[in-house]
């Protein structure tokens, strides 16, 4: 489902609002902007302060650790387990892979992702990106393990404890239904692939937090996803028609901009 | 609505079928593939040899444009009014740059403008037109930088002649709803914008083909929409999982193997 209840269409079709803007975001400036819409969220804050928070792997939750903890991730991909790169499932190299980042009352701990799950309670937040997002809110993860990768793990302890799951997902990556596809993918299921053969984990209980839900709760004003697409460097780009009270579209406007020009993610090379 | 009513989602009671193959395309790739189904279209390759074929603008179109004509067209941007690319959406309009589209009598090209021709078009003529966004049901939408433009100009022609309007555009470009964002754009209505003014028209009327419809035509095997995103050159990928007996398999990942390695399209200079 989506953060909070904020569809990714708006309820009323035709209410225009007052003031209205038009965004292109490239897929490394949407990152950014979900990044810092988690870091803004009620209940990373209150983790932040006195529970535990994990950052899973991924590019995006690279981003999203920068946010966090201030530090800043100059190769994005040693964050990341499976990446697309060089137009092939593939993976980051073991030998320059981060630890994913464990907080602990806002501290980062040396603890296995594993082992501090053992500690979540109801307050507690896992932050996890994911690689397909469908209509209904239904996240899918690509995974490479057996036994279903870093969040095949998690999945049942977050939702056995009712722990909060955040997962920061580009439009970039909308797909028709997540569920309908899961079932037909497998690790040992494929005769070809191009690079890692992988299996898909769906995910219904995470609080997605695309472009639209990040608008909305850094500054009020409401986003709907227009177009996609480009090229020369644009490729994956989102078209955004940003829409509110004039206070609301300004204070997006503000973000839209500081973001502007974020760097691309290199791949391995 | 899609080609020949093959949807984004077989129907789910069809089960696994015998063989798999699980592919990534960039979004280069993925034009290339879509060029190809559209140039084996049954009723393109009717109005090659008998009727009428115009190719509009845009760098999907320039892709279309080679498969059908043979000619090669490089910068594919010169192709293109307005594109998606570093920084702002905007349309490459310096003297020289653009090359004129193509227009086909009974397969070759003709030096008559597009509206011109659309006089002559009868039930059996296509109409080749990409996109910048597409949702789920079908319905495609273009992002106009002016209140005329190429296809906002022959829509109406088409519908009211009934000829086909062929609608390449890949799930790079998949949106959550055409036409429930549609009537929140218009061209003078934005506060701010990071680059030309926009609003959508939406083509309900298109027979949308994106790579799913594109396996279909060109082998028989059904694909699926697994997943999107990539870094390092690979942003705007899509996962699709490939399925059918063996042979549509085998010829499905053929053509994928043929198309790998397709150079993105570049901004130039």
């Amino acid at each position: 489902m989506f953060y909070r209840g904020i569809p990714l269409t708006p309820h009323n079709p035709t209410n225009r609002a007052p003031a209205a803007a038009l965004a292109v975001l490239t897929s490394s400036e949407s990152k950014r902007l979900l990044a810092k819409a988690v870091a803004a969220m009620p209940e990373v804050k209150q983790a932040l302060k006195s529970g535990w928070i994990i950052i899973g792997r991924g590019i995006t939750n690279a981003f999203v650790a920068e946010e966090l903890t201030g530090i800043k991730i100059e190769q994005k991909l040693r964050y990341a387990a499976g990446i697309i790169d060089r137009g092939a499932l593939a993976t980051a190299p073991r030998d320059i892979q981060m630890r994913p980042y464990v907080l602990h009352k806002g501290q980062s701990v040396e603890l296995l992702p594993e082992k501090a799950l053992e500690e979540f309670g109801q307050d507690d937040v896992f932050i996890k990106g994911a690689n397909a997002l469908d209509m209904a809110g239904n996240a899918g993860v690509l995974v490479a393990g057996p036994q279903g990768g870093t969040i095949g793990t998690a999945l049942t302890t977050l939702a056995a404890r009712g722990s909060h799951l955040i997962m920061p997902i580009g439009l970039e990556k909308l797909v028709p239904s997540v569920n309908d596809v899961s079932s037909h993918l497998g690790i040992r299921r494929y005769k070809y692939s191009i690079g890692t053969a992988t299996g898909m984990v769906p995910v219904s209980i995470g609080q997605v937090v695309t472009e639209i839900q990040a608008v909305n709760i850094l500054s009020g004003a409401t986003a709907c996803h227009a177009g996609s697409g480009g090229i020369g460097g644009s490729e994956g780009s989102v078209v955004l028609v940003i829409e509110g009270d004039d206070a609301a579209v300004e204070e997006a406007w503000a973000i839209i901009k500081s973001i502007k020009g974020e760097p691309a993610v290199a791949g391995v090379g | 609505m899609f080609y020949q009513g093959i949807p984004l989602l077989p129907a789910r009671a069809s089960g696994r079928a015998q063989a798999a193959a699980l592919a990534v395309l960039t979004p280069s790739e993925s034009k290339r593939l879509i060029a190809k189904a559209v140039a084996a279209l049954p009723e393109v390759k009717r109005a090659l040899q008998s009727g009428w074929v115009i190719i509009g603008r845009g760098t999907t179109n320039a892709f279309v444009a080679e498969e059908i004509t043979g000619a090669r067209i490089e910068p594919k941007v010169r192709y293109a009014a307005g594109t998606i690319h570093p920084d702002v959406v905007g349309a490459p309009r310096s003297p020289g740059q653009q090359v004129r589209q193509y227009v086909l009598h009974h397969g070759q090209p003709v030096e008559l403008a597009a509206e011109k021709t659309l006089e002559e078009f009868g039930p059996d003529d296509v109409y080749i037109k990409g996109a910048n966004a597409v949702d789920s049901l079908g319905n495609a939408g273009v992002l106009m930088g002016s209140t005329r433009g190429g296809i906002g100009g022959a829509a109406p022609t088409l519908a009211a002649r009934g000829s086909h309007l062929i609608v390449p555009v890949g799930l790079e470009k998949l949106v959550p709803s055409v036409t429930d964002v549609a009537p929140h754009m218009a061209l003078h209505r934005y506060k701010h914008s990071t680059g030309m003014n926009a609003w959508l028209l939406p083509m309900q009327l298109g027979q949308v083909v994106t790579e799913v419809q594109a396996v279909k035509v060109l082998t028989g095997a059904a694909a699926f929409h697994a997943a999107s995103g990539g870094i390092g050159g690979s942003e705007g990928s899509v996962v699709l999982l490939i399925e059918g007996d063996d042979a549509g398999v085998e010829k499905a990942w053929a053509i994928i193997q043929g198309i790998k390695g397709e150079p993105p399209v570049a901004w130039p200079g």
